[in-house]
């Protein structure tokens, strides 16, 4: 055994709930027609649930190999993507990249599976989660402690970055552009890419402009605008229907789902539960 | 169609001048402008983490591994209540019975109080880490550290003579809250510091925390039971046991080198941790050789002589002092702090 059983079903809990919330975010930028990162929140629900199978075996669903592989594919995926970044950018923005996190995450879950698959083999089960490991030594532990380090520390940044006020200019900044965008009478049905190249103010969305009355309110205080995507890098993306029909049709739920803030959220909990998975792998 | 517009700073409220323009294909841009009160441009201040904020989140994180470690199995058997209990051997009675009082209601209590512990330190991370909670974690933190420095470490074994630099001296947990001190946000107003922890206590505290720390290491590393000819020997060949290959290599080498060598292995280091001690006092220049000297036995302690915590031995509680002191140093690097590139981390 390698913790406490209710300790261990107390994580997969929280992963089901990351691979719902994952999941959920999917079927709103579908419904919404919101951009989003369809490869992250995919990966997302793919690691949660494995995460989940893993701490409590009732919960495996696929032999250890073929998540293995299946992360492997997600590492090679978010590397290329990591690797083109890099290309265009400098190292404080690469790092910034929120590919960045998702590589770590998808490399630790080959880590993870091939250790397991491996230690567990001698139990002759393809499926067994981190209960059929007791007693056996994993290789490669020093690995295990640098991933999980690297996993903490992203989480801490992380929430510190959920917490600067870079985030809530990117918001801020977000709502502004688009209320000034519909007072500047754009076509609604015209995409556009706003770029903001100050998104690391800090600012909230108490706006004035020279054509605003007294009091008159662009945008609620501090709501994103439902159609854009703040990315950790700043860029702003939006689409122009969004604009004109999606603020006022979207809906709460939707809003929420689609928050830059959850989606920080859950990357934080699967970072946590990864390192706590890796540390008790040692 | 162009203008520019007015945004309030949600943390700092200032009011941020945004130039924008927008076109007839449907683009909006905008460009950032200047605070309206003279400061420095925004994305100057809020573009990158200071360096106090950087350290902030290094403690945050090892907060977290903290609390994750103490997840671990062995927390929840009886040998983590005996660990507690064994720190108390040696100790002033008036220090010792409440450790073994302690350690009773831990091993009475192994799934609450654990799990409790282990919150508490991931609550401590993650409240360092959440801006909005940073005064009242870094707060908590100290609370903790010491009731754990005392608990859980028996002072570190410093009013008894078993403390050691190599295996931990003067407790890994009390260099927990000599950071929270160290790193605690102060008014953007404050005036400018020569170093990072200087800014909340002032310089000359500061140097004096300095001074005690390393001198207290120095004094520590040739203490009776440090300078006998196998001490340092038996210290770090013993932690081979149960680790990586790679890193039982390391013991075993290191421990060749200091077979039979012992006072003078202790001298050695007696005399590098004074030279860090007092180097803090000197110019920019040997200031800054001794902060590089600290982080660089920090290291080769938590390397060597602690085999980084003992984690990849499993039951380690924390990753020792080696990596904290690494953190203390790095908050001493003399590089002019300026309200202006701290203010947006208090």
């Amino acid at each position: 055994m390698m913790g406490p059983s209710w300790l261990l079903d107390t994580f997969a809990v929280v992963m089901l709930a990351v691979a719902a919330v994952s999941a959920g975010r999917l079927v709103a930028a579908q419904v919404s027609g919101q951009l989003v990162d369809p490869d992250i929140d995919g990966t997302y629900v793919l690691m949660s649930i494995a995460m989940a199978g893993m701490l409590t075996s009732s919960l495996s669903t696929l032999p250890n190999a073929v998540w293995a592989a299946v992360f492997a594919v997600t590492t090679v995926w978010f590397g290329w993507r990591v690797a083109r970044s890099a290309r265009s950018q400098d190292f404080r923005t690469m790092a910034n990249d929120h590919h960045v996190p998702h590589l770590i995450h998808s490399a630790a879950m080959v880590y993870m599976f091939v250790a397991v698959g491996a230690a567990t083999a001698t139990t002759g089960s393809a499926m067994g989660g981190m209960g059929g490991m007791s007693g056996t030594a994993i290789r490669f532990p020093t690995l295990a402690l640098v991933l999980a380090l690297l996993l903490l520390g992203y989480a801490a940044w992380d929430l510190d970055r959920l917490s600067s006020p870079a985030r809530a200019g990117s918001r801020g900044m977000a709502s502004a552009l688009m209320a000034l965008r519909r007072r500047a009478g754009s076509s609604a049905s015209q995409p556009a890419t706003v770029d903001v190249a100050m998104a690391t103010a800090g600012a909230t969305a108490h706006i004035s402009d020279p054509g605003q009355a007294p009091g008159e309110s662009l945008h609620a205080p501090g709501r994103p605008a439902p159609a854009d995507t703040v990315t950790p890098a700043g860029r702003v993306e939006t689409t122009g229907p969004a604009v004109a029909a999606g603020a006022a049709a979207a809906q709460p739920v939707v809003r929420s789902l689609l928050s830059p803030g959850l989606a920080s959220c859950c990357r934080i909990a699967m970072g946590i539960t990864m390192a706590y998975m890796l540390i008790i792998l040692i | 169609m162009a203008g520019a517009l007015l945004v309030r700073s949600g943390a700092l409220g200032l009011p941020l001048e945004v130039r924008w323009s927008a076109v007839s294909d449907g683009t909006v841009t905008a460009s950032p402008g200047r605070l309206r009160n003279g400061a420095p441009d925004a994305t100057a201040v809020a573009g990158t983490l200071d360096a106090r904020r950087w350290l902030q989140l290094g403690l945050a994180t090892v907060w977290l591994l903290d609390g994750v470690l103490q997840l671990q199995s062995f927390m929840y058997t009886k040998g983590f209540a005996q660990m507690l209990g064994g720190t108390a051997a040696s100790n002033p009675a008036v220090i010792a019975h409440p450790i073994t009082w302690a350690a009773g209601v831990v091993a009475h209590h192994l799934a609450v109080t654990n799990t409790v512990f282990a919150t508490i330190q991931l609550l401590l991370g993650i409240g360092i880490a959440w801006r909005p909670a940073l005064k009242p974690a870094l707060a908590a933190s100290i609370v903790w550290s010491v009731a754990v420095w005392w608990f859980g470490e028996g002072l570190g074994g410093v009013l008894f003579g078993g403390a050691s630099p190599v295996s931990g001296a003067p407790g890994a947990v009390i260099l927990y809250a000599l950071l929270a001190v160290l790193l605690w946000p102060v008014d953007p107003d404050a005036p400018p510091a020569p170093f990072v922890a200087a800014r909340p206590v002032g310089a000359a505290l500061a140097r004096a925390l300095w001074l005690v720390l390393w001198g207290s290491l120095a004094y520590f590393a040739v203490t009776a039971a440090n300078r006998t000819a196998q001490g340092l020997h038996d210290m770090v060949s013993g932690m081979a046991s149960g680790e990586p290959g790679w890193l039982a290599a390391v013991n075993r080498g290191m421990a060749g080198v200091l077979a039979h060598r012992g006072l003078a292995a202790s001298i050695v280091l007696a005399v590098l941790l004074t030279a860090i001690a007092v180097g803090i006092f000197g110019p920019r220049w040997v200031a800054r050789a001794a902060v590089v000297l600290a982080v660089l036995v920090s290291a080769v302690i938590w390397v060597c002589g602690q085999d980084v915590g003992g984690i990849l031995a499993g039951g380690a509680t924390d990753p020792n002092s080696g990596l904290l002191l690494g953190l203390v140093a790095l908050a001493y690097w003399p590089a002019g702090i300026t309200p202006a590139s701290e203010g947006i981390a208090s």
